[in-house]
């Protein structure tokens, strides 16, 4: 709307004197002088223009068109106002055009985004757009890259064939890892980048596209045409800046294309929080497995190996009780949740005259919580039970594996037990049982034994691995579980695909040989069938010794982890680490 | 051979007392002591606060809990469908029952069945139909939705869609079909009623393959009579069982309402009962005020909920026990329990009740749903010098447990 305010001036300024003043900052003198010969002297330049130049159609400076504007803006030349002062004022605002599109430009816009797109496919640009990408990306370095676009002009067009539309983003561990998700309409093929104000370049790392009925139904009659509703997107950039504004674009043939910008907030360095972001994209579960795989598998890995450089740097405390006597194993319990079953082990230690002169006790802290009771009651129980034992510290939370792995950082005996807190011996003698079969036996890697829930049925009994053609995923699962013992169809030692994690010795040698227990798996899941799969891999045997029986109180010292749903996924994200790292062995039951 | 026998049955009397778990278990604890049979189980679907995990867990020797539960109450389909090729069917493969002698399917779905005979197909499967549920979507009622309870005699596709306005008659034809090919892979069924074992008929599974067995009572003396005071007469009523809307204790109270103040001066009526704090609000409350006004007078007493081993001590200080059912009942367990106890019904004459009670002859029959007419027995029953008499001593002794089982291990062979 063209919009001439009569509005008074609030000073005596006479109308000239106002439009004078308020173009003065924008009018090119030089310029006009230059182009239109006039005199360089005073205001002679300006006065000419307000008067007669504009009429003539002279410019106030290279970039404006007063022609160009008067004949996109026909309401304009008939008010009869000065062109550019209305601009300046007003349709600069009004997003008015002042400038008759290049002809080439007007012509591609005419055309249908379809046509665009596929002329852009095979323009010598995009042909030199891929080279210049393929070479960064090949050299790790984006100077090719932005070489390529120092050679393009940036368009203030939208682009011809792609609609662009972030809704949220953030970032984790300070920009280390980004995320952008909303939705994008393209007819072709795209080439996007984003950049920073500090000219920082950044390419998609992964790009994971999912569906969106929303907008699938709202663009249907849209000129770029949507054939499937997976019009979602989620993107993976890397090593961005929190708080910093990046900017996306996208190439066509006629140049660089503003798509929109974002300013990614910062979730934090933790990765199960960067999971908790991540698994709220909305994808079908069959396809879980392979976006995790492909995408948020790829942010949370990387965020984890920080994590975990992070946490090695961290000082272990240890407070030792007692002395240890040297030893023949290892035991080395996380605690974590709760601590009241420190005393029910103890109670059947102190009963075992095996563990008292033979084994070596570890309980590793792995939950802050529990740091101020831990040391008040483990200075009573060692008192009560007079077993020496170690308690370490690690300085915070380092999940099943990594309390394990710092567990074993303080072992001394050849052989390592790693037993939960809530796994109680029904009598004495189980562990030098389970000791002297695995001694015996060169070919075993690793040793458990049968584990019988409170009601005395069976909580382990070796493990499997069960496809999830619904999910795409292999599981863990406890054949058997919930049968009286008598029931087991193994009544000798056995050898399985896995066995529970709850209560395993193997020897220091081939602890080390395998690099101990992994620590990429979130949370807590398939660490040891994990690590079942990785002594298989050295060519050793994975056993189980039903006769040798402990009581397991399953699930009552983890589990306590975010809502089920969030649990399921997490489940999905490490079955599938899990089999990209053992899908060969887990499918060929013959390697048992 | 002697037979290995799995008894399953939706819920484990330790936790829950209704008649058919306790019919299982009992039947179950027959087999153990049975010297044709080599050794019993009883797995028991189970509520430990945890949700349908499908986890099979022991319970305590050869007795086993089952967490299912059913998601799809149209087509009776299980929740945890995972469990039953794995733990369910390691649990099978383990116990190598030759005999599965089922009670109920609710809460655990029909799939198990298949499943029993996948893992091999020589396991001899028996049903124990404690309800009409394959027949009738409404908990196995044979009872209409909607105002009234109107008693429903016959099933079929479009009768059963006005009862479930949201299904389709062809619903209910992918129901019935879905059922009866579950029950085509059953060797056998067991009613504890001729009228249940008809319904049955008629609804499709072969005449020769469904046999009537009642439910098995403790192999006991009766009780001998209440004492009376001079010049008393048996006028002291029972009701013993859940109170819910189908049991007809608002048929009861209705029925005392009918009567004069001086007519209830000459009666009481004991009311154990358990469960009226879950029915809905208006039959709760509709029960409450009329006992209120009866306990106040004097009438009624509320005893409330007993453990079954405390039933036979209740039943001594009355003298008839009342079952006002509104629905058919299949062998409601308190009709054998009176009779085991030496105590005569009044009963509605309806179903597996008229069956169960002969009227004038172990006990009294009323018009069913018509509180007038059980108040004329009850005042009929209150006030006769010999009718109480004539009635115990035309009781038949129950089946007992042993011979329960007898008849069951006969018709497995």
């Amino acid at each position: 709307m063209l919009k001439l305010r009569k509005s008074k001036p609030v000073t005596t300024e006479s109308p000239d004197s106002h439009v004078k003043r308020v173009i003065t900052e924008e009018f090119d003198k030089h310029y006009y002088c230059e182009t239109y010969g006039i005199s360089e002297e005073n205001d002679e330049a300006i006065d000419h223009f307000l008067t007669e130049g504009w009429k003539q159609g002279y410019d106030p400076c290279d970039w404006f068109s007063v022609d160009g504007y008067l004949k996109l803006n026909p309401d304009i030349k008939q008010s009869g106002v000065n062109p550019f002062f209305h601009y300046v004022v007003y349709g600069k605002h009004e997003h008015r055009l002042f400038k008759e599109p290049d002809l080439d430009i007007a012509g591609m816009t005419e055309m249908s985004p379809i046509v665009v797109a596929k002329s852009f496919a095979n323009s010598e640009v995009y042909t030199e757009a891929q080279l210049a990408k393929q070479d960064a990306i090949n050299n790790s370095d984006l100077t090719s890259w932005a070489k390529f676009l120092d050679g393009l002009d940036e368009q203030d067009t939208p682009h011809p064939f792609i609609k662009f539309n972030p809704e949220a983003s953030v970032c984790f561990n300070s920009g280390m890892e980004g995320c952008i998700t909303g939705w994008m309409l393209s007819a072709g093929v795209e080439i996007i980048w984003a950049e920073d104000k500090f000219g920082a370049l950044y390419f998609i790392d992964a790009f994971y596209k999912y569906p969106r009925q929303d907008v699938f139904q709202a663009f249907q009659n849209s000129a770029i045409p949507v054939v499937s509703a997976n019009l979602g997107f989620a993107i993976r950039i890397q090593n961005i800046k929190a708080g910093v504004e990046l900017t996306f674009k996208g190439l066509s043939e006629r140049g660089i294309h503003i798509l929109a910008s974002v300013v990614p907030d910062n979730i934090g360095s933790n990765p199960v929080d960067a999971a908790k972001w991540l698994f709220g994209l909305p994808t079908p579960m069959h396809l879980l497995s392979s976006r995790f795989n492909e995408f948020d598998g790829l942010i949370i890995a990387n965020l984890m190996e920080a994590r975990g450089t992070e946490v090695a740097k961290l000082p272990h405390r240890v407070y030792e009780f007692g002395v240890s006597p040297s030893s023949d194993v290892s035991i080395i319990i996380p605690l974590y949740g709760r601590i009241d079953f420190v005393e029910s082990q103890l109670l059947s230690f102190a009963d075992d005259p095996y563990i008292k002169e033979k084994a070596q006790l570890i309980f590793v802290v792995d939950d802050p919580n529990l740091l101020a009771p831990i040391r008040p009651l483990a200075e009573n129980l060692y008192k009560l039970y007079k077993i020496p034992f170690k308690l370490i510290w690690g300085g915070v939370n380092r999940g099943f594996s990594g309390a394990n792995n710092l567990g074993a950082e303080y072992a001394d005996a050849p052989y390592l037990l790693f037993l939960n807190s809530d796994v109680f011996p029904q009598q004495p003698g189980w562990l030098e049982s389970l000791k002297q079969a695995i001694e015996s036996n060169e070919e075993i890697g690793v040793i458990t034994p049968r584990l019988v829930f409170a009601d005395g049925s069976i909580q382990h009994a070796g493990m499997t691995f069960l496809y999830r053609t619904d999910l795409n995923i292999w599981i863990n699962h406890h054949p058997n579980m919930g049968l009286d013992p008598e029931l087991d169809p193994n009544k000798e030692l056995t050898f399985c695909p896995s066995v529970t994690g709850a209560c395993m010795l193997m020897r220091r040698v081939d602890f080390d040989n395998i690099g101990g227990w992994s620590t990429d798996y979130l949370i807590g899941d398939f660490e040891d069938s994990d690590l079942c799969l990785k002594i298989r891999n050295t060519g050793k045997k994975v056993a189980y010794l039903p006769t040798v029986e402990l009581t397991h109180l399953e699930r009552q010292s983890f589990g306590i982890t975010g809502t089920e749903d969030f649990r399921t996924k997490v489940v999905i994200l490490n079955a599938t680490k899990h089999q990209s790292k053992w899908r060969s062995l887990i499918e060929s039951p013959a390697s048992v | 051979m002697k037979e290995r026998i799995l008894v399953v049955s939706h819920a484990h009397p330790d936790f829950s007392l209704g008649g058919a778990e306790i019919a299982a278990y009992n039947l179950y604890n027959e087999y153990k002591k049975h010297p044709d049979i080599e050794e019993a189980w009883f797995l028991a679907r189970a509520d430990r606060g945890r949700g349908a995990t499908g986890q099979i867990r022991k319970r305590r020797d050869n007795e086993y809990l089952w967490e299912q539960s059913i998601h799809d109450w149209h087509m009776m389909k299980a929740v945890n469908q995972d469990c039953l090729t794995t733990w369910f069917t390691d649990l099978i493969t383990a116990l190598k029952p030759s005999i599965v002698h089922m009670h109920h399917y609710a809460h655990m779905g029909l799939e198990f069945i298949r499943v029993i005979k996948a893992i091999n197909p020589e396991i001899r499967i028996f049903l124990t139909l404690h309800e009409y549920m394959a027949i009738c979507k409404h908990n196995g009622q044979m009872v209409k939705t909607g105002e009234g309870h109107k008693l429903c005699s016959s099933e079929s596709y479009d009768e059963c869609r006005q009862c479930f306005p949201d299904n389709t008659a062809e619903d209910f034809w992918l129901r019935k079909n879905y059922f009866k090919r579950h029950f085509d892979l059953i060797d056998g069924f067991i009613s504890p009623s001729e009228f249940l074992r008809q319904r049955y008929i008629q609804w499709g599974i072969k005449e020769d393959d469904i046999i009537v067995i009642e439910n098995g009572q403790k192999d006991i003396a009766p009780l001998a009579p209440r004492l009376l005071q001079a010049g008393e007469k048996r006028n002291r009523f029972a009701y013993f069982g859940q109170v819910n809307p189908y049991k007809g204790i608002d048929i009861l109270m209705e029925a005392l309402r009918s009567m004069t103040k001086e007519e209830r001066s000459t009666m009481s009526v004991e009311i154990h009962g358990a469960n009226l704090e879950v029915q809905s609000g208006e039959f709760q409350e509709k029960v409450k005020l009329l006992a209120k006004k009866f306990i106040k007078e004097g009438t009624v007493r509320w005893v409330g909920p007993y453990r079954p081993e405390e039933q036979l001590a209740r039943m001594k200080e009355i003298d008839w026990v009342i079952v006002p059912s509104i629905w058919w009942e299949n062998s409601p367990m308190v009709i054998q329990e009176a009779f085991t106890a030496g105590r005569p019904l009044i009963v509605s004459d309806i179903g597996g009740m008229k069956e169960k009670v002969r009227d004038g002859i172990d006990g009294l029959q009323f018009s069913a749903r018509n509180p007038i007419a059980l108040a004329s027995k009850m005042k009929l029953a209150a006030s006769s010098e010999i009718l109480w008499e004539q009635c115990v001593e035309n009781i038949n002794k129950p089946l007992t447990h042993e011979n329960c089982a007898i008849q069951h291990l006969a018709f497995f062979a």
